[in-house]
């Protein structure tokens, strides 16, 4: 039996959000779902996600919520809970299992397991998920703008889902149920006004080659369609949830406005919980579920006191303290990920930095976190880095390209060195007289250098810089621990 | 039949950068390109109009790794074309600061480029500290390092780029506490750096190649002066270096390469303790005795054991000299300059023979400049030790497998792109 402060069941935008606030709170948080069967791991490209210009995979983004939350002492548990109970004692609490006979107990439980998508069995269906078959009109209308496209389903969620697509097309059917359709009255008239064609027929088949092409029905007539939103119904897995008791209104848990349900100490968050079913929406209710899950926790000392620093008998707290003190709370296990990297230059100073290991390992590998120094490591991951450190002066346009990149990739980037600060004296030929000009040109040209050489600055934003040639070891250490500070790290 | 090409863009674990490509057609390695894509600096133009006082240290910015080994080497080649004799404490102190120089450079080859790959991990910051002996590993590498570190900072100022070593002698000299207190680290890195030997002795690794070793044999095994020798026997004086030394340019590389007497062939630590292992210091050949029966040697992983026992040899000689010399404060040695004059310096540095070569105008500026660095005199050894790394191993492992014993052996080497890149080709008319 594993204690924790906190077990959030679902894998999804709001659970995996509600799991990295909870860890850098220092709750000790377990997530248990199954990413694999999360709504987002369906969407094989999102574009309405806030800070994706290009775009973003559902896989990358469920994979980057996970390393995220484990990154801050989160544990990921890959399964499903197949039972939930509550125990009253003077401190109540919550035993879940899960499939695998795991037993999980918790002061706070928060229910973030979204609506799964039930999938309708139809043969095809499988095959064209992604290729014209999609379950989201939000998310994926904009690709089928003044296209055909059909609604499969029945009842008002797919009457819903045909009334959202107008927004993009006028050419929409609806295909369900040759029992006939079960609109609530109001939905029916809208259906009618707006012209949106009812076929009330059973789909036998979806086909088409590489993409969905037609829709075949029980009595064999082909339509033909660009795209099809499936809307066949939803079966919700809250299942488990009525073995506590919850409160649940049109398939979804009734929450009050700190996300708790009819139960102390349930939290729901993201689908499950109704309203709109957008990424967007649901890592905003994940965030704020779980502010009142530790609101919760701390203010009825009924959390494990893992932290020293967040006594439960500060718990007279008002909103604003509070939510200071959460972020303020020192973080064990946060590490600032950091990347070295260098360009045209001697490499003197990181030099310096690995010597400066000598008298500075025991207290980086608490809080810094290598991905990226190619003297030191094969293994290199320039992405998502909090500083980049970088050396040496930009001689040609592959290195430019290359800092643009690290740019790209890093919240700070730091010039170390005069050669990145000033650009010498790796631009000493720039004041080359003609004579020595000449002498060098053939390996200009053959290499592809630059025609002068620039600082990082000339080509990049530069942060912050650690002047010196080589750099000066205070002065690198004032500067990396003034911005650990930013990121929450007292060095 | 074999067929395939092995593109390793961004070597790792070592100095600077570089590329390999190696193409395999029909069962036969067709060709090894080495691609040194460092972009060149052009130093030996950049000095070119420098005061001869001041061109040591703006030569020192060649490379950041084995920077006292620039200055030191530009000092010679500056102090040899004005004509000063060095004095006796400015030897002591020229070799101690090329000590420090060694046991810093060799330590961080050694625990962070090459000892990952003998222990299976991807990098020294791997290392796990529940493990007793990968605890000790990381441990020592700061304590060797350090001690390294502190002999360079007490004699020339900085381990990098330092500033107290000029031409005609010593900027400052080392004081009573900073000499007892570097004693002190060094005979606590003593003990680490024989078990270092040990470690990389232990090391079931080969790859052996008959070429032939060429270094500066010194009589005290201190790096600085001697004869340059062949393991196929040349003897030549160091003036007559570019005798001897054969320039190849190599089209895809920004370095160039170098044989000897028409020959490849191999410098650095292996070289040396090939060529002069008898000159080691006593108490080294004594508490190495049982590893240096295995020099001379064309096992190139033994590069590595060379450099463990050249840190060993370089505590002990420092500790003899620092508690043997008394250090007084000399005047820097001037000399007027009446006419255009050559001087060559060659030293020993952590990677191999390091060759300057500086005229002087009446002026005191720098008239031409000719620098030729361990590295590129490696670079054809390295490509044709790969060459036959791979076609010795195309039945016996997977590319991958290939690709990763070539890296070790490229490590094993300790090259440093940085400095090979900065050099256009020799031209040299005197």
């Amino acid at each position: 039996m594993q204690e924790c402060d906190v077990v959030i069941v679902g894998c999804g935008p709001a659970g995996l959000s509600a799991a990295i606030f909870c860890g850098r709170a220092n709750l000790k948080t377990v997530v248990i779902g199954l990413p694999q069967k999360s709504q987002v791991q369906m969407a094989m490209h999102i574009e309405n996600y806030f800070g994706f210009p290009e775009g973003v995979d559902g896989p990358v983004l469920i994979k980057k919520g996970i390393e995220q939350a484990e990154n801050v002492g989160v544990t990921i548990i890959v399964d499903e809970v197949v039972a939930a109970n509550v125990k009253n004692d003077e401190k109540n609490y919550f035993v879940l299992k899960s499939s695998d006979g795991q037993e999980f107990v918790c002061h706070a439980l928060l229910i973030a397991t979204g609506t799964p998508i039930k999938l309708s069995g139809i043969k095809g269906e499988d095959r064209f998920t992604g290729k014209g078959i999609t379950y989201c009109v939000s998310c994926d209308g904009p690709l089928y703008k003044n296209k055909k496209i059909a609604v499969v389903g029945n009842g008002n969620h797919a009457a819903e889902s045909a009334l959202e697509a107008l927004s993009y097309t006028k050419d929409i059917s609806i295909i369900g149920n040759a029992k006939g359709f079960t609109f609530s009255s109001d939905y029916k008239n809208e259906l009618e006004k707006n012209g949106i064609k009812l076929v009330p027929e059973n789909v036998k088949e979806f086909k088409g080659e590489n993409f969905l092409k037609s829709i075949i029905l029980w009595e064999g007539t082909e339509m033909v369609f660009d795209g099809v939103f499936m809307a066949s119904g939803i079966v919700s897995a809250l299942d488990f949830a009525a073995n506590l008791g919850l409160e649940i209104k049109n398939n979804i848990l009734v929450t009050d406005e700190n996300n708790m349900t009819s139960l102390q100490g349930v939290f729901a968050a993201g689908n499950c919980e109704g309203r709109c079913r957008q990424i967007a929406k649901n890592v905003g209710d994940g965030c704020n579920a779980a502010i009142n899950v530790i609101r919760y926790l701390r203010s009825k000392e009924l959390y494990f006191d893992y932290v020293h620093e967040a006594k439960a008998s500060d718990n007279v707290i008002n909103n604003n303290d509070f939510v200071k003190k959460i972020f303020d709370v020192k973080d064990k296990k946060k590490k600032v990920r950091i990347g070295w990297f260098s360009f045209s230059c001697c490499e003197d100073s990181t030099i310096i930095f690995t010597e400066m290991f000598n008298d500075h390992y025991d207290k980086w590998k608490d809080i810094l976190d290598i991905r990226y120094i190619r003297a030191m490591k094969k293994n290199n991951d320039m992405k998502n880095l909090d500083i980049a450190f970088v050396e040496g002066a930009i001689s040609n346009s592959k290195y430019e390209e290359e800092l643009k990149e690290i740019r790209n990739n890093c919240k700070l980037l730091i010039a170390i060195g005069s050669c990145a600060i000033i650009g010498m004296p790796s631009g000493q030929r720039n004041e080359f007289d003609d004579e020595k000009k000449k002498e060098i040109c053939s390996i200009l040209e053959q290499f592809s250098y630059r025609k002068d050489v620039v600082p990082l600055h000339d080509v990049v934003k530069v942060d912050d810089v650690v002047p010196g040639c080589p750099m000066a070891e205070a002065s690198f250490l004032a500067v990396l621990n003034k911005h650990l500070k930013e990121f929450g790290i007292d060095a | 039949m074999h067929n395939f090409d092995i593109n390793l863009e961004n070597l790792t674990k070592m100095e600077g950068h570089a590329n390999l490509d190696v193409s395999v057609k029909n069962g036969k390695v067709e060709f090894v390109k080495l691609k040194i894509t460092e972009n060149q600096r052009f130093y030996e133009q950049s000095v070119v109009g420098q005061s001869i006082f001041t061109a040591p240290q703006l030569m020192s910015r060649i490379c950041g790794t084995c920077s006292i080994a620039h200055l030191t080497c530009c000092i010679e080649a500056a102090e040899n074309a004005l004509g000063i004799e060095p004095t006796v404490q400015s030897q002591i102190m020229k070799k101690l600061a090329i000590y420090g120089l060694m046991i810093r450079d060799h330590a961080l080859h050694l625990y962070f480029f090459s000892l990952p790959d003998l222990v299976g991990k991807d990098s020294i910051l791997d290392f796990d500290e529940s493990d007793k002996r990968e605890h000790k590993l990381l441990h020592d590498s700061f304590d060797v390092k350090r001690a390294g570190n502190m002999l360079s900072t007490l004699i020339a100022g900085r381990a990098v780029h330092a500033p107290f070593p000029a031409v005609g002698g010593f900027l400052k000299v080392p004081d009573a506490d900073g000499i007892a207190k570097t004693i002190q680290e060094l005979q606590k890195a003593r003990p680490l750096a024989i078990d270092l030997i040990e470690t990389f002795h232990t090391w079931d690794e080969k790859f052996e190649r008959e070429t032939d070793f060429v270094g500066l044999a010194t009589k005290d095994y201190s790096f600085l002066d001697g004869e340059i020798k062949s393991s196929r026997g040349v003897c030549i004086r160091e003036k007559d270096y570019l005798e001897h030394l054969i320039n190849i340019v190599i089209p895809y590389s920004q370095a160039s390469g170098f044989e000897f007497e028409g020959q490849e062939f191999m410098v650095g630590a292996l070289a040396r303790l090939n060529l002069n292992k008898y000159n080691l210091h006593s108490d080294t050949k004594r508490d190495a005795s049982k590893y240096l029966k295995n020099f001379p040697s064309n096992n190139i992983f033994f590069n590595n054991v060379a450099q463990a026992i050249e840190i060993l040899h370089c505590i002990d000689h420092s500790l003899e000299l620092l508690q043997n010399t008394k250090f007084v404060k000399e005047d820097l040695q001037h000399k007027e300059i009446t006419e255009d004059r050559t001087g060559v310096g060659v030293i020993e540095a952590p990677r191999g023979t390091l060759y300057y070569k500086l005229t002087v105008g009446k002026s005191g500026k720098i008239k031409k400049a000719n620098v030729v660095v361990p590295t590129a005199q490696n670079q054809i050894n390295i490509e044709m030790d790969i060459a036959k790394l791979v076609q010795d191993n195309l039945d016996k492992m997977p590319k991958e497998k290939i690709e990763f014993e070539i890296e070790k052996l490229i490590r094993a080497y300790d090259p440093c792109m940085s400095c090979a890149s900065h050099f256009l080709k020799v031209k040299w008319n005197l």
